[in-house]
């Protein structure tokens, strides 16, 4: 028998949903838990040229941390980013939304560590006009549509490369770099609207610079690793000869496989090139891949990896650890150097992280 | 007391009009002689009420909670992703979900939950073979899919609410006719392959709006005007398909009980979507959100059906170039136009529900077949891109379909028809027997797809059998329906 009772049984099931959803939305309006990690470092030099790092990890939840110290030359300022994004140009090898939402990813990982980062947005003739002026010390310039627009690149114009030869420090990721230029899009037309440029790869990179593609790679570097780069994908048009880039001073940061990498610092003159060799996708992994790189300045030029240790820290917990890291040689020559201690979460999705560091000299 | 509906008097179970009524059945009917149909209508008819509802529940839930924990892929990811999210501090609307917050506000539960109890919000896993995979595929993925806790999570209160729709069914008919009807209507619901697909394995919510969508016509059909509105204005902050019942909605809260109950529901609706939609646009972080929003203004997908937001999300993009704007107001008057078919399609149903009046008797087809032509109005006007979106309509159907005379038929089509995009959504998508292949030691990743592969050519020539089956059913009911609703059909 049904009446009135299992009405107000069906009333009492929509209160219980509206209470839910409720609920929810205040939880979702009022940071519903805090997840941090902690670290406190002290950073010192020890006899025989060793790093003395005593690091204690903190957090209120279950966090798998890779703890890495590294070394530099100079300072340790966190560059400034400039970000081309005009929706009137093509992509090749990445998406609009992708374009579009890479810096968001950025901003909501940095965000989430409470080191919160500043991205300039340039349209197309905002960066034909910032290349045209030099480089600025300590900032990058992050490139992620796979094309280059042509008021600042076509075959009998580039106003690239002669901003990295004088100190600029560009991240490309997309379409090999120099391979299309792109004029503004019609809407209605077909996506892949970009224009190859016959020889523009050589215009940046030698032949002998790149290395069979490979969609997936294998094997992270000792950089990737400790720096919890985690963006395995790669470009089937090519990847880097990891023995090239070493050969020109520059340092593999991504994954490798046969010789060849997907990610690597590159010096161009006094700047440097960060290609990425692979199509933008997966901004979970590529956002944080890429800030890790930017908050240890290790786009910025030459870091040493003193050593890394992984670390899972139990809710509550307070862990310490002491680590003796050699100091290379070249660090310890040097009359202004820096050693950082970089402790970083390396669960999918989860993009805390947090570094100390301290000058040497 | 059993339902009045429209005023007339309900027959009662053993009363002369209930007699009347089903010996009209019997006597003006025919019922398909399908093998095992007989002995399914007697253990459906005679078994015991209780020993019924045990069986029907055990069997329906044992099914569901043993695939939930292996099963997944496709949309349940994001919804790990954005629940991880939220159990991170960040944004719901970081990755690729696409809908009204609602849905949004119980991952944040789910994340609070997760971060709290179960000791880290991360609810998403990953796995070299599903890299390997999407980097090596047209399909665009992040090659992460939920945790087993995960799934079983998000799954379980969706079962809960497959049994309420289910149940609800069972209600609507039992008081607009019989109890084996009702107990048919149960079991096709409930038993339905589509409908525990659906939930127990990509882990869709539609049936969260669904389960509100019968509540508000229940309710109405009762009278209860501020519970008829908060289900459909808590339905409408979820997806937003349930806004097309309103019409129907307002339309019987007036022929039941006049406008007073009809202008209660009115305000509570209205604020229960604006309150969500208010706090979800003030305080979720605005840049997350914006990714998602670009996703949609600059992809091919702007459709997403009636469920999410689609092209209109482009008026709240940032940096529209007049391209952009451009291909908007080229583009926005056709799906526009769509959108006002649609609506103008359910105000029609609920104008001729309120125009009709019901003749002498009970007339469950006028009410139940307006809200089949309701449900079906939004379906009509688009693709059908989703298998979820069945769900919208599969109860309806199930409903009317029981008061009809041939009732067995189309509730056995219905069933058949949802076996068959059971079998195309495990052979065609791929990947929602992924867990199984990442968290156990069943299903090795070359296995996984090998079989998967030679199975999606057996998937592809069932779909369509599928869909004519499904079709046909959905013709009958429709046309039941519209006889119903306009009473053109003689008896029903």
């Amino acid at each position: 028998m049904t009446g009135p009772r299992w009405v107000r049984r069906v009333e009492l099931a929509v209160l219980v949903l509206v209470v839910l959803v409720l609920v929810g939305q205040v939880l979702a309006t009022s940071a519903p838990f805090a997840p941090s990690i902690e670290v406190e470092q002290s950073l010192g030099l020890a006899p025989g040229l060793t790093v003395k790092a005593v690091t204690t990890i903190s957090s209120n939840f279950a966090a798998h941390l890779q703890l890495t110290g590294l070394g530099f030359p100079g300072a340790a300022a966190v560059p400034t980013i400039d970000y081309y994004f005009d929706a009137r140009y093509p992509v090749e090898n990445s998406t609009m939304a992708n374009w579009y939402g890479l810096p968001q990813h950025l901003l909501s990982v940095a965000s989430a560590r409470h080191r919160p980062i500043s991205i300039d947005r340039l349209g197309a003739s905002a960066l034909a006009d910032l290349l045209l002026q030099p480089p600025r010390a300590g900032s990058i310039l992050v490139l992620a549509s796979g094309v280059l627009p042509a008021p600042v690149y076509s075959a009998n114009r580039n106003l690239l490369l002669p901003w990295i030869r004088a100190g600029g420090v560009v991240v490309w990721i997309g379409a090999p770099i120099g391979a299309y230029t792109g004029e503004p899009i019609d809407p209605l037309e077909p996506p892949a609207q970009a224009q190859p440029v016959p020889g523009g790869e050589g215009q940046f990179l030698n032949a002998t610079d790149l290395a069979p593609g490979a969609t997936l790679l294998a094997t992270p570097s000792p950089i990737a690793t400790g720096l919890d780069v985690d963006y395995p994908y790669g470009l089937s048009e090519g990847l880097l000869n990891t023995t090239r880039v070493e050969q020109q001073g520059g340092q593999v940061l991504g994954f490798e496989e046969g010789g060849a990498t997907n990610l690597a610092r590159i010096p161009l003159g006094k700047g440097a090139l960060v290609d990425v060799a692979s199509p933008v996708v997966d901004l979970p992994r590529l956002a944080p891949a890429l800030l890790n790189l930017i908050e240890t300045r290790t786009v910025l030029g030459p870091v040493d990896l003193l050593g890394t240790l992984a670390v899972i820290v139990a809710p509550g917990s307070r862990p310490t650890t002491t680590q003796s890291w050699p100091l290379p040689t070249a660090l310890a020559d040097s009359q202004n150097a820096t050693v950082c201690a970089f402790a970083v979460e390396t669960d999918y999705l989860a993009p805390l992280g947090a570094m100390t560091c301290t000058p040497i000299y | 007391m059993a339902l009045a509906l429209d005023g007339w008097a309900v027959p009662q179970e053993g009363s002369d009009e209930r007699r009347s009524a089903r010996s009209a059945v019997a006597a003006s009917g025919w019922n398909p002689r399908v093998p095992g149909l007989d002995r399914l209508d007697r253990w459906v008819t005679r078994t015991p009420r209780r020993r019924f509802w045990i069986t029907v529940i055990a069997a329906g839930l044992a099914i569901r909670v043993l695939l939930a924990p292996w099963t997944g892929g496709g949309d349940l990811a994001t919804y790990a992703e954005s629940a991880t999210s939220l159990g991170l501090g960040g944004g719901p609307y970081t990755y690729l979900l696409v809908y009204p917050p609602g849905f949004v506000d119980l991952l944040a539960l789910a994340g609070r939950v997760a971060g709290g109890f179960l000791g880290s919000p991360v609810l998403v896993g990953v796995d070299p073979g599903l890299l390997r995979f999407y980097a090596t595929s047209s399909l665009q993925w992040t090659g992460s899919l939920a945790t087993p806790t995960f799934a079983l999570v998000e799954k379980l209160p969706l079962f809960l609410l497959d049994l309420g729709t289910a149940g609800l069914a069972y209600l609507m008919v039992r008081e607009c006719a019989d109890e084996r009807r009702a107990r048919w209507a149960l079991v096709a619901l409930f038993w339905n392959p589509l409908g525990l697909f659906l939930s127990a394995v990509p882990g869709e919510f539609d049936i969260l709006p669904v389960f509100l969508v019968l509540a508000a016509v229940y309710l109405a059909m009762h009278g209860r005007g501020l519970s008829s509105g908060a289900a459909l204005g808590l339905g409408t902050a979820i997806k937003l398909f349930p806004l097309f019942f309103l019409p129907l909605v307002l339309a019987i809260l007036w022929r039941r009980g006049g406008l007073r109950p009809a202008a209660r529901a009115l305000p509570v609706a209205t604020a229960l979507v604006g309150t969500s939609a208010v706090l979800a646009g003030l305080f979720l972080p605005l840049s997350t959100a914006q990714s998602y929003l670009a996703s949609f203004a600059t992809g091919p997908t702007v459709g997403q059906n009636h469920g999410g937001f689609g092209l209109w999300s482009w008026v709240q993009l940032p940096h529209l170039t007049p391209i952009h704007w451009w291909l908007f107001w080229t583009t926005a008057p056709i799906t526009a136009g769509m959108e006002a078919v649609a609506v103008g399609l359910a105000v029609a149903v609920a104008l001729v529900y309120l125009r009709r009046r019901p003749r002498v008797g009970w007339d469950p087809l006028r009410t139940f077949g307006a809200a089949t032509l309701t449900a079906l109005a939004p379906l009509l006007t688009r693709n059908v891109v989703e298998p979820q979106y069945l769900l919208w309509v599969l109860p309806w159907i199930a409903i009317t379909a029981a008061v009809t005379v041939h009732y067995r038929w189309p509730l056995v089509t219905v069933t058949l028809a949802g076996l068959g995009f059971l079998l195309f959504g495990l052979g065609g998508p791929l990947y929602w027997l992924e867990p199984m292949a990442v968290f156990t030691p069943y299903l090795s990743w070359g296995a996984f797809t090998q079989n998967l592969a030679a199975w999606a050519p057996i998937a592809a020539l069932v779909a369509p059998i599928c869909s004519v089956v499904g079709a046909g059913a959905l013709a009958y009911v429709g046309v039941r329906a519209v006889r119903g609703l306009t009473w053109a059909g003689g008896a029903s």
